[in-house]
């Protein structure tokens, strides 16, 4: 008998296995089916929907990409084949409302689409499945709204509960201006050295701003264009450490129109965590931002509300900078030279995580609970509930007869149908649910503020009925301790006072007042009982606190890329002999503060995040700092140099922002000198040194020796150096090194030259000299040179074509070398022209009288003296005092050879 | 005469012999079959969504009552009388424990005369026949499947408690010696039958419970059947039961003649 019985069960379940089975409903529309729910619950989460469906979202430096993935679609995503959605409709918003919504300025076609690669076809299908790109341009927020494909608005509401839109939310767009109209960039990718794409080390191909007519002293091409340098010149692998150590190419220093000949690119990338960000408080005092914490407030007796830790921002910064510094100097002993160093940083950063928005708290009503003493716990019983007795009692006086019974268990419990141990939903909850949506409930809760719980002193839950609404006080209110609220608001009791009973239960189940039972309010009858708020206005404060808080948050967020308040400091340095001079400046002081000698141009060039002006330029960071040589000071008269600060016209004539050498300075770096001047002279057939003459009388020795090539190991002191540190965003560390290179002896040979024009010694001791005019430089052997155009010995520093070629200076007007052949031409005819007069001056007993009332002396300045390379004087006493009457114009001071007082062609 | 007291104390003898096998006999007579309703502890889900979920399953020898037990975590959950053909724990949580507290709901079978079966008994009704002397005579078994164990107890006391009264009775869980002996006191007290069934701080107990009107609309009283889980080698033979004094109070209802409930108010 029990093998047949396990014989009809198997039969049975095989015959069970063929029954079709039931499905939930779907939606079957358009190219596919779908359920419903399956992606209405996601879309209602913005979060769940992206990781179903591998949406990834990348922010790029001028646009948003939205990519699915298939690869990282879900497995119920993946099973949707047929899936359709659709953009529909694209729209920029620049803030949100109270609830966190943007506000949205203005919708933008689907023209605005830049860039579809794949599969975003001509009707903005988006098809799962695939890899889609999407570069949209808005500022500074875009919202793309995307719906399944297929549904009308009605079929989406009327089967799903709601208009289906997915959202995606852009923010942190750079701002207007910054990026093209339109746009055909195309990634380019830079490979590691073993050949792998790596896409954080994508870089955009910066001449596409160029070709759109953008312009490349802006800010993005600017940045692309350092970053992209930087990328390539590191192998296209890791950022750059924020400490560097530069040298500046020892075969470069010919510059034209840019200075600065010497160039290096770094970048650097980092992502952080904002919490660690300091803020500065009312107060002025500064704490860190910490993490993003909201306020619930839950439970009775918190005053300060449940705080709940909800994260931070995720915040990635670039920083592409440009260091830019001069090229070597040749130089000789009492000359002045510049050197000039320019850093510029440009960051870039984007929000990469925002931390969670703030949900609204769940509601629960609270409900009556009542306890016996001793017992502690409370569970319905096992029986009818009061209204059923009730009914009885009328019924058959409480016979409960079968007819009775019957009848007030329609008249009760509203069905006697049989209900089944499944698929009964109808319990508490659910009368509490009803309860919410009744009218009655909803004057109460919409009514005056009175109408809450709220808290006692004793963290005791309290009804507040309030003047309106109930008419009566509840037994948990305020009042009559016979009336629960709770049966007043049911909706099947209605609104009347129970009679008959003195004390009800909370579940329904009839009381009596005398067997000691107490009741309170609870939550314990909603699921969620830690997390849920009593009353409706409650949540909602809760939550506008809340999206206050977020909102404060998120702008931390985005102006996170601020300036750096830390103090870069920057120096240069030089040396003559062993003796050191550092010049330092700050970026807070904006001054020269080395011995007190102290000007406000130190820092040539000082912008962006250290500029007040540019403070409030939050979206674009940037650092700008050019610095250079003080300057120098240099007396007139005795060639004295000093770097501490001098009174003008007192003989001391500052040299601005240049360092000077003295006329001691020792030879350095002579390797490099010969190689400068044998590149310099190369193809010049006017070099002096190079002249026959100079070759026949000066020994092999005095000679500059010839050097054809140079590498920075034949550098024998890099002289120069300038330092910044912590600079710009990432607090780099910069060091440039260079050098100037002097040779006094014309030679790197120690041996003594016979010639004594060829001075191997004491350079500062030149010579004074009566000189034929129409033979200046005779030659060797004293015999005069046979025409103007000759050269015989060879002449000092200062009359030969170097001078001009090495100081480089463009006030220096005349050409030492042209100057000497034009003096031999006129010799002495020079006096015999009123043309070739400089001054005129007749010396009268008055005027000798005024000379000698001024006081002045020999050695009395009282004019003005302007120096570049070459000094020249103007004297006050020969133009106010004596009175000359031809005197040279103050332009032309500085020419060697006037004709009619003004400097003539051959100078 | 020898021969026939012999004879008669033979026939004593023999006579006593038969009665004591018979006794013995009965003794060892299986009264109760366990039916596993393990597999339907797995197959039911009752009001999931709600809250509720299927802990165990409950047989009382004799009624209908072969049902689900289902438990809320929340201990101020309603189990609504439309909710039909199962019972709920009492327990704090879903293991078995020394002391299993069933309750069921009884809305059709309130009268003071209950009802021993009816076709609209889909609840606790039925629990109301332990009122019965000659129903509890016959039927003496409760089995109870949890944590996928089968466990058979034997009735050893039914009586009457204010519904407020049960609350005493629910913590702890697993009682102790101490709480054992309280309990048997009271049951001892409210029993209205003498079971013959030995029970010690050593028993582990089951305790059912249903709402009854017996006394009067106006005193809500709780109708309780407990039970011992059977001992190591204990076999399923009728205990002998007697009414007790506290039968006569449920006589007195039948008969009409009750003026006085306050024992039961």
């Amino acid at each position: 008998m029990k093998i047949m019985h396990k014989k009809i069960i198997i039969l049975l379940l095989l015959l069970m296995a063929f029954i079709p089975r039931t499905v939930s409903a779907t939606i079957k529309k358009g190219n596919g089916s779908e359920t419903c729910t399956n992606y209405i619950k996601d879309m209602d989460d913005g979060t769940g929907f992206i990781s179903k469906y591998g949406i990834s979202l990348q922010t790029k430096q001028d646009k948003f990409v939205l990519k699915i993935t298939k690869s990282k679609m879900s497995a119920a995503a993946k099973k949707e084949k047929d899936v359709k959605f659709k953009i529909v409709k694209i729209a920029t918003f620049s803030q949100y409302d109270d609830y966190d919504n943007p506000i949205f300025d203005s919708e933008i076609t689907s023209a605005k689409v830049i860039k579809n690669d794949y599969i975003l076809s001509n009707d903005n299908a988006l098809v799962p499945g695939g890899t889609l790109n999407v570069k949209l341009i808005a500022k500074p927020g875009v919202a793309i709204f995307i719906e399944p494909d297929g549904f009308s608005d009605s079929e989406l509401t009327k089967k799903c509960g709601s208009k289906a839109y997915f959202t995606v939310l852009f923010t942190g767009f750079p701002a207007e201006g910054d990026i093209p109209e339109t746009d055909d960039v195309t990634d380019k990718e830079i490979k590691s050295p073993d050949g792998d794409d790596i896409s954080s080390k994508k870089i955009i191909d910066c001449n596409n701003y160029k070709n759109k007519g953008w312009s490349t002293s802006g800010f993005n091409y600017q940045f692309c264009d350092v970053k992209t340098k930087a990328i390539q010149a590191n192998g296209g692998e890791k950022s750059n450490s924020v400490t560097q150590k530069l040298k500046c190419d020892v075969t470069k220093w010919n510059y034209t129109s840019d200075y600065y000949v010497n160039k290096t690119y770094l970048w650097k990338t980092k992502t952080k965590n904002i919490k660690n960000e300091k803020v500065t408080n009312e107060d002025g005092t500064e704490q860190k931002l910490g993490n993003l914490v909201y306020y619930y407030n839950y439970t009775c007796g918190n005053k300060n509300g449940d705080p709940q830790n909800v994260g931070s921002c995720k915040l990635t910064c670039e920083e592409a900078v440009i260091v830019e510094y001069g090229p070597p100097i040749a130089s000789k002993a009492g000359l002045c030279f510049e050197y000039k160093v320019k850093v510029t940083s440009r960051v870039s950063c984007g929000v990469d995580q925002y931390p969670p928005k703030p949900t609204r708290g769940k509601l629960c009503t609270p409900s009556p609970q009542c306890t016996v003493p001793g017992s502690g716990i409370v569970h319905t019983q096992g029986g009818p509930n009061e209204d059923f007795d009730a009914c009885i009692q009328s019924c058959d006086g409480g016979s409960y007869s079968d007819k009775c019974s019957n009848f007030c268990y329609q008249k009760v419990y509203g069905d006697s149908s049989v209900k089944k141990t499944s698929g009964y939903e109808l319990n508490y909850a659910d009368k509490l649910n009803s309860v919410v949506n009744s009218s009655t409930v909803e004057q109460v809760r919409n009514g005056a503020t009175t109408h809450e719980y709220y808290c006692d002193s004793n963290n005791n839950i309290i009804w507040n009925t309030g003047p309106t609404g109930l008419s009566r006080d509840s037994s948990m209110g305020r009042g009559n301790p016979n009336d629960p609220r709770w049966h007043r608001e049911h909706s099947s009791w209605g609104i009347s006072p129970m009679s008959g009973y003195q004390c009800y239960s909370a579940t329904g189940i009839p009381r009596r007042c005398n067997c000691g039972e107490t009741c309170t309010w609870t939550k314990g009858s909603c699921s969620s009982v830690t997390k849920s708020y009593m009353n409706p206005g409650e949540a909602t404060d809760a939550y506008n606190d809340n999206v206050d808080r977020y909102n404060n948050y998120v702008k931390y967020c985005n102006r996170a890329a601020t300036c750096t308040t830390t103090t870069a400091t920057f120096t240069i340095s030089t040396s003559v002999g062993k003796t050191k001079y550092t010049f330092p400046y700050s970026t807070d002081a904006d001054q020269l503060q080395y011995k007190g000698l102290k000007t406000k141009k130190t820092i040539l060039s000082n912008k962006g995040c250290y500029s007040s002006d540019d403070s409030e330029d939050l979206s674009h960071e940037w650092y700008l700092a050019e610095w250079s040589f003080p300057g120098t000071f240099i007396h007139n008269k005795t060639g004295e140099i000093s770097y501490e600060n001098k009174i003008e016209n007192s003989g001391w004539q500052k040299v601005d922002k240049k360092f000077c050498l003295p006329l001691n300075a020792p030879s350095v770096n002579q390797k490099w000198w010969n190689y400068y001047y044998t590149k310099e002279s190369s193809g010049s057939k006017t070099y002096s040194f190079e002249t026959t003459e100079y070759k026949d009388n000066c020994p092999q020795t005095c000679r500059f020796t010839t050097v054809s090539s140079i590498a920075p190991g034949d550098i024998s002191k890099w002289n120069i150096n300038a330092v910044t540190k912590k600079f710009g965003h990432y607090g780099w560390n910069i060091t440039i090194s260079c050098f100037y290179a002097l040779n006094n002896n014309v030679t790197l040979t120690t041996k003594k030259c016979t010639v004594p024009e060829c001075k191997t010694s004491n350079p500062q001791a030149y010579r004074i000299r009566s000189v034929d005019l129409g033979n200046l430089f005779p030659n060797p052997d004293g015999s005069s040179i046979s025409n103007y155009t000759e050269i015989g010995r060879a002449p000092g520093f200062n009359w030969s074509s170097s001078a001009k070629n090495t100081v480089k200076d463009p006030k220096l007007k005349s050409n030492a070398s042209t100057y000497a052949k034009a003096v031999q031409k006129k010799a002495d005819k020079v006096y015999n022209s009123s043309s070739e007069l400089d001054y005129h001056i007749y010396l009268t007993k008055d005027i000798i009288k005024k000379i000698k009332s001024t006081g002045q002396n020999y050695t009395s300045y009282s004019g003005s003296t302007s120096i570049t390379n070459v000094s020249h004087y103007q004297s006050d006493l020969i133009r106010n005092v004596i009175g000359a009457t031809e005197i040279p114009q103050p332009g032309d001071l500085q020419c060697n050879n006037l004709l009619n007082r003004k400097c003539s062609t051959n100078k | 005469m020898r021969f026939k007291t012999k004879y008669l104390i033979i026939s004593c003898l023999l006579i006593i012999f038969v009665v004591g096998i018979s006794f013995l006999l009965s003794k060892e007579k299986s009264h109760y079959q366990i039916e596993s309703r393990l597999s339907n502890v797995l197959a039911t889900k009752i009001d999931v969504d709600n809250g509720f979920h299927t802990i165990g399953w409950i047989r009382v020898q004799g009624t209908n009552i072969d049902y689900p037990i289902i438990r809320s975590d929340d201990v101020h959950a309603n189990f609504p009388v439309q909710l039909e053909s199962f019972s709920w724990s009492l327990n704090h949580d879903d293991q078995y424990h020394n002391h299993i507290i069933l309750m069921g709901h009884n809305i059709f079978n309130l009268s003071a005369t209950p009802k021993s079966h009816d076709e609209r008994f889909h609840r606790f009704e039925e629990l109301m026949n332990f009122v019965y002397y000659d129903f509890v005579k016959d039927n003496q078994f409760i089995q109870l499947t949890i944590d996928g164990k089968e466990y058979l107890y034997r009735v050893f006391a039914v009586g009457f408690l204010n519904e407020s009264d049960l609350y005493s009775l629910l913590s702890p869980d697993d009682y102790s010696k101490k709480d054992l002996n309280q309990y048997y006191q009271l049951m001892d007290d409210i029993n209205i039958y003498n079971y013959d069934v030995d029970v010690n701080e050593n028993d582990d107990i089951i305790t059912l419970s249903t709402c009854t009107r017996l006394f009067g609309d106006g005193y809500k009283t709780g109708f309780y059947v407990s039970g011992r889980l059977l001992r190591k080698e204990e076999s399923t033979y009728l205990s002998s039961v007697r009414k007790s004094k506290k039968y006569q109070e449920v006589e007195k209802i039948w008969k009409g003649d009750v003026t006085d409930n306050e024992d039961y108010a």
